[in-house]
């Protein structure tokens, strides 16, 4: 991967910025070399790491690192800010308070992608079935509808490229990496083996890899040019 | 999870075990979640010596970033990492060491995941509905409530520990009151022996618990409310696990912070004394608020109302805890006038 904005560089020190940067700014280029890539894995499992054994330091840089990533997950779920904000918080205190139970840290991002999707599919059963009163509720409906409409035109500009891709591949990588389906959940929709489901995820993201590659390869070159 | 133990890489040739090929066709499933635990060691034991197949782990973390990078377009909102940072600090300062807490939990049962920490949503209001349950009815689901979450004989590996039904007619205050005997006769015979340092680490878990603090039961409606005192543990023991203390807690520092739930009367401890009068509160069906800092400790599913649905998890709580700790609960006993004993400023 070339271009994506996710994750942020690695993390300096004990001393993180108290002040907040736009997302934009936060973001960087990942290295482009094998052994730039191959070191920042590593140095994502250090800091679950060290963060498992109590370095909120470390965590913080991870949190840095991934909370784009959570909130994109979290707002799809939600369907508005506000919501989507509660679950990041969330989901980062509730891995803050995993971490010593997190059994193999270089499956880290695996492992909080999967929080937050469980805790963002929770949140959301609860704002379902939560006691309200009639004023609440009706509050309630009312934002729901308004986050509806939000997510409709997030979904309409998020999925610009993933809308080329068949419907069994979208459906799949946003049931498996948005929604947190297992694969036996997704073969059951789709009707599929495990197997073929596997096959299909990674046919899904190799595409969508190819579509990016294709949009921005004009545009670095029109850049260059 | 179906994960074949065997690959075959695209030409149909087999792949063996371990090998930097096998490793690499695994990692979709690796990161995902979808390996048998056997093959994520390996995996993992692989990743440890092979600094390619880790990049080539890079590979696949950075497709994924990329698959949900393009899936939502939504940004976070200005502000969202400086105020989270803010939520850590207040996070950070309750549990300064997680390593506190992972060596305490490895002397204690497998942990369930932590609390979740809920939009406040205050002032915290008594559902109106709720407030016009009698007292029959509250007594009446904290008999369900025991007599469901009651520990004895439920283990991690059984979560579902079958329940005698309770009758419709169980929604009396006698049949209550013969619930709450039996617990009081059932700790006694099952409590395992005081042991101060559990203690500390019971309180810790009750709010640590996802089970406990989110419901374990989920957060019902009035209506399945009703349902579940009348139709009691037949279906609670479809819905909910045994087990809902499990939890080892998280040291001193998770303790001290858990007393805000269930430490209705703010005498830093949680106990049969704050459940009677969070009891007598619903029954006596009080109008108003009261201040938020009251109902926020009886407010056990986090959901912003004050239901007799926490007060089953009260229920549940104490009734783990009792066992925990060795301590006998006191005989419960419904009284109809207890206010909620609450802070002086409580109404």
């Amino acid at each position: 991967m070339s271009s994506t904005s996710l994750p942020l560089p690695p993390p300096s020190g004990d001393d993180l910025p108290a002040v907040d940067l736009p997302a934009a700014e936060l973001s960087v280029e990942l290295p482009e070399g094998a052994a730039e890539r191959e070191a920042r894995t590593r140095e994502d499992a250090a800091l679950a790491l060290r963060a498992g054994a109590g370095d909120a330091a470390a965590f913080r840089t991870l949190i840095e690192r991934y909370h784009r990533l959570i909130y994109k997950i979290a707002r799809r779920k939600a369907g508005n800010e506000a919501d989507a904000e509660d679950i990041v918080q969330d989901v980062s205190l509730h891995a803050w308070r995993s971490l010593p139970k997190l059994r193999d840290p270089q499956a880290f991002l695996g492992w909080l992608m999967a929080i937050a999707q469980n805790r963002a599919n929770r949140f959301c059963d609860r704002r379902r079935r939560k006691v309200v009163v009639l004023d609440e509720a009706r509050h309630t409906l009312e934002e729901r509808e308004r986050g509806r409409a939000e997510r409709a035109d997030a979904d309409e500009e998020g999925g610009e490229l993933v809308r080329r891709l068949p419907d069994e591949m979208r459906l799949a990588l946003t049931w498996k990496y948005l929604d947190g389906c297992s694969y036996e959940e997704i073969g059951e929709r789709l009707d599929m083996s495990f197997h073929q489901v596997d096959y299909l995820l990674r046919r899904a993201k190799a595409a969508l890899r190819r579509e990016v590659e294709r949009v921005e390869r004009p545009a670095e070159e029109g850049h260059a040019g | 999870m179906n994960a074949p133990r065997r690959s075959t890489s695209s030409d149909g040739s087999a792949v063996g075990l371990d090998s930097c090929r096998w490793v690499r066709i695994q990692l979709p499933r690796y990161l995902d979640d979808e390996l048998p635990a056997d093959l994520t060691t390996r995996v993992s034991a692989h990743l440890e010596r092979c600094d390619a197949c880790v990049e080539e782990l890079g590979r696949v973390q950075d497709d994924l970033c990329d698959v949900i990078d393009h899936l939502v377009a939504a940004e976070p909102p200005a502000g969202l990492l400086a105020r989270l940072h803010l939520r850590l600090d207040e996070e950070m300062q309750d549990l300064p060491l997680a390593a506190g807490a992972a060596a305490q939990s490895a002397a204690l049962p497998a942990a369930s995941p932590p609390a979740s920490p809920a939009r406040v949503t205050s002032p915290l209001r008594l559902g109106p509905r709720v407030r016009a349950l009698g007292p029959g009815l509250a007594a009446a689901a904290l008999l369900a409530g025991i007599l469901w979450g009651w520990p004895s004989g439920s283990t991690e590996d059984d979560p579902v520990a079958p329940r005698a039904p309770v009758a419709a007619s169980s929604a009396d205050e006698d049949a209550a009151s013969r619930g709450i005997a039996n617990l009081s006769t059932a700790s006694r015979s099952t409590a395992p022996g005081g042991d101060s340092a559990r203690a500390g680490l019971t309180l810790a878990a009750l709010e640590e618990d996802e089970m406990l603090y989110s419901g374990g039961i989920e957060c019902i409606t009035f209506e399945e409310a009703i349902d579940t005192v009348i139709v009691g543990p037949v279906l609670w023991g479809t819905q909910l696990p045994g087990s809902v203390l499990s939890a080892p807690g998280v040291g001193a520092a998770g303790a001290a912070r858990l007393v805000r739930r269930g430490d209705i009367d703010g005498n830093g401890r949680f106990e049969w004394k704050d459940l009677q009068g969070l009891f007598g509160y619903l029954g006596e069906g009080r109008d108003g608020e009261a201040p938020p800092e009251c109902l926020a400790a009886a407010d056990f599913d986090g959901d912003g109302v004050v239901t007799v649905h926490d007060s089953v998890i009260a229920a549940q709580a104490l009734a783990r805890s009792a066992e925990w700790t060795g301590q006998a609960p006191e005989l419960f006993a419904y009284e109809s006038d207890n206010p909620l004993p609450c802070r002086s400023s409580c109404p």
